[in-house]
């Protein structure tokens, strides 16, 4: 499934570990754009049609919830699903989050399982089923 | 707060982190009084530090053997190990610790907010003195074939 998928995180590991995730969950021809904080998200936001956002919660100069409210008070941006991928594990940080209008939360540490069933809960059916469990090319972070 | 439901809380966390996302699972030494003087300090350390606050406050803190933490590096980012820099690894740790604080709290009690600050990279001394001093807080010591790490809560 061709899809542009938009990576917020101020780590680059775990944006390059989400990415390659994502390629192993059945979007291996997506395109991906990076920003290091919200701020920089909104930046590509302005420019580049994204069909998903995946963001960090806590992130040094705007946090993943300064950006999902943005992104909800834009008329045309308000559309964008947005996945929350964050350490913040406490029942009130996500009911916050869903509340704003977050697609959905997973929690750090994920298992790819986990990503992989948001997104197809997210943006519908993968072309390529793949398996998680047997390609280790894939997998291998 | 409860020291000891944190401690158990900090030690499920840093498996699962390790498990999970590093394909390592490690064994937990105890500690003992002579713990401390085991820390290979032959190897390159690097130490590590999240702060938090809420109904309590501190910081987490990680001290490793840089071997440890490149294993992690390469199981994480499947980068061969001549390809693997400081500034690859310096992430890994920054974010390691960052999920098992995450993950402690989301154990410990997960109708709080801890507020977690940004991890940052601290100086392995005083990484080492906080450690060597962590007697009554939380304290995990995690080993592999590759050395031990140490994590405590500096409350």
């Amino acid at each position: 499934m061709a899809v542009n998928i938009l990576i917020v995180d101020d780590s680059l590991p775990m944006r390059a570990v989400i990415k390659k995730t994502i390629k192993a969950s059945g979007y291996g021809a997506a395109s991906f754009f990076e920003a290091d904080d919200g701020r920089q998200a909104l930046d590509i936001l302005q420019n580049q049609w994204l069909d998903i956002v995946v963001t960090d919660y806590n992130m040094p100069d705007m946090d993943g919830m300064t950006l999902l409210a943005n992104l909800k008070a834009d008329d045309l941006l308000a559309s964008i699903p947005v996945l929350v991928i964050t350490t913040e594990g406490s029942r009130q940080k996500e009911r916050e989050f869903m509340e704003k209008g977050a697609a959905g939360y997973i929690k750090k540490p994920f298992t790819p399982e986990e990503i992989r069933n948001k997104l197809k809960q997210i943006l519908g059916d993968i072309d390529e089923p793949g398996d998680l469990g047997e390609s280790d090319e894939d997998l291998d972070f | 707060m409860n020291l000891a439901t944190l401690e158990k809380a900090m030690k499920t966390s840093i498996f699962e982190v390790l498990e999970t996302m590093f394909y390592l699972a490690p064994e937990f030494a105890e500690f003992t009084d002579h713990s401390a003087d085991a820390m290979d300090r032959s190897n390159a350390l690097l130490g590590c530090e999240i702060g938090f606050s809420n109904s309590f406050s501190g910081r987490f803190v990680a001290l490793s053997p840089a071997s440890f933490i490149r294993e992690m590096t390469e199981n994480f980012m499947a980068l061969p190990p001549d390809e693997i820099q400081q500034t690859h690894m310096e992430g890994i740790i920054k974010e390691f610790l960052n999920m098992v604080a995450g993950s402690t709290f989301r154990v410990y009690n997960d109708a709080h907010v801890f507020n977690l600050g940004t991890p940052a990279i601290l100086d392995s001394e005083k990484a080492a003195v906080v450690i060597q001093n962590a007697v009554n807080n939380p304290l995990s010591l995690a080993k592999t074939d590759n050395g031990i790490m140490w994590v405590t809560i500096d409350l």
